[in-house]
């Protein structure tokens, strides 16, 4: 019985242990997402484009950040 | 999955030479079932991607590869626990055995080889074409049982199913958790899969 007992706990083991891989897997995925979204979304608004759309949109925010 | 565990613990009747020890058999048949479907699915896509180069084909011939090579191994584990009681021995070189773990090589050294860095689309095609030639390995596991002398017991034949009736059933029942668990494990992984390409196409894209 002990024999039986280990053979499906291992199953289970290495089952879990696969899922637990492609859980950490997608978490570091999610990180990358959301570090390439901040640098993208940081290279958006450096661009002279998002600037001006950034003094139409706000004067006062633009003559503060001008002055 | 709950069924099944049923089917294997409470519902089939004990085996009379091996006794309780014969229920991992409601486990390691199914896994063995489900590792040979795994690396049929890996060999189709494989295929696919050969014939159309689309790569969520390639992406799809390693997620069936890898879980294949997971299932693989635990079968392997679970035979052998079987076979410490029942032929005395963790290990013994039978044909189907042998035929098994090179199996098992055949698909971990995929693996290896899409680790390892390199052109992607020409490690891709190598990968694909490994894929296929690996899977000529299945046919001679399933073979080596029936025409090699094997020890492992021959339970599928031609003319009948080798078991008793609530044998079968709970055996059936494991069969269908299993690939279900395989579908949903597969689908899993694909996902990843794409999404990686996806997050490395934008990462280069931004490099």
């Amino acid at each position: 019985m002990a024999y039986l007992l280990w053979a499906f706990i291992v199953v289970w083991l290495g089952i879990f242990g696969y899922l637990y891989r492609l859980m950490k897997r997608s978490q570091a995925l999610e990180r990358q997402v959301a570090e390439l979204t901040r640098v993208q979304s940081g290279a958006d608004s450096r661009t002279p484009t998002a600037t001006a759309r950034a003094h139409t949109a706000s004067p006062s925010r633009a003559q503060g950040t001008g002055g | 999955m709950l069924l099944a565990l049923y089917g294997a613990f409470v519902f089939a009747p004990t085996e009379q030479v091996m006794g309780d020890i014969q229920r991992i058999f409601y486990v390691h048949l199914p896994l063995a079932w489900v590792g040979f479907v795994a690396f049929g699915h890996a060999c189709w896509a494989a295929i696919r991607y050969l014939a159309t180069g689309r790569r969520e084909w390639d992406v799809t011939s390693a997620s069936a590869a890898e879980i294949g090579v997971v299932f693989a191994t635990l079968v392997i584990i679970t035979g052998s626990i079987w076979a410490r009681p029942v032929w005395g021995t963790w290990w013994t070189w039978d044909p189907q055995l042998v035929t098994y773990l090179m199996l098992w090589f055949i698909y971990s050294g995929y693996l290896v080889l899409r680790a390892a860095a390199g052109d992607d689309d020409r490690r891709a095609r190598f990968a694909a074409v490994f894929a296929i030639i690996g899977f000529a390995d299945v046919p001679l596991v399933w073979f080596s049982a029936r025409y090699l002398r094997a020890l492992s017991p021959v339970i599928f034949t031609s003319h009948s199913i080798g078991l008793a009736p609530a044998m079968t059933w709970a055996l059936l029942a494991g069969l269908v958790a299993w690939s279900l668990l395989y579908a949903l494990l597969v689908r899993t992984r694909v996902r990843l899969g794409l999404l990686e390409m996806r997050v490395q196409a934008l990462a280069d894209g931004d490099a």
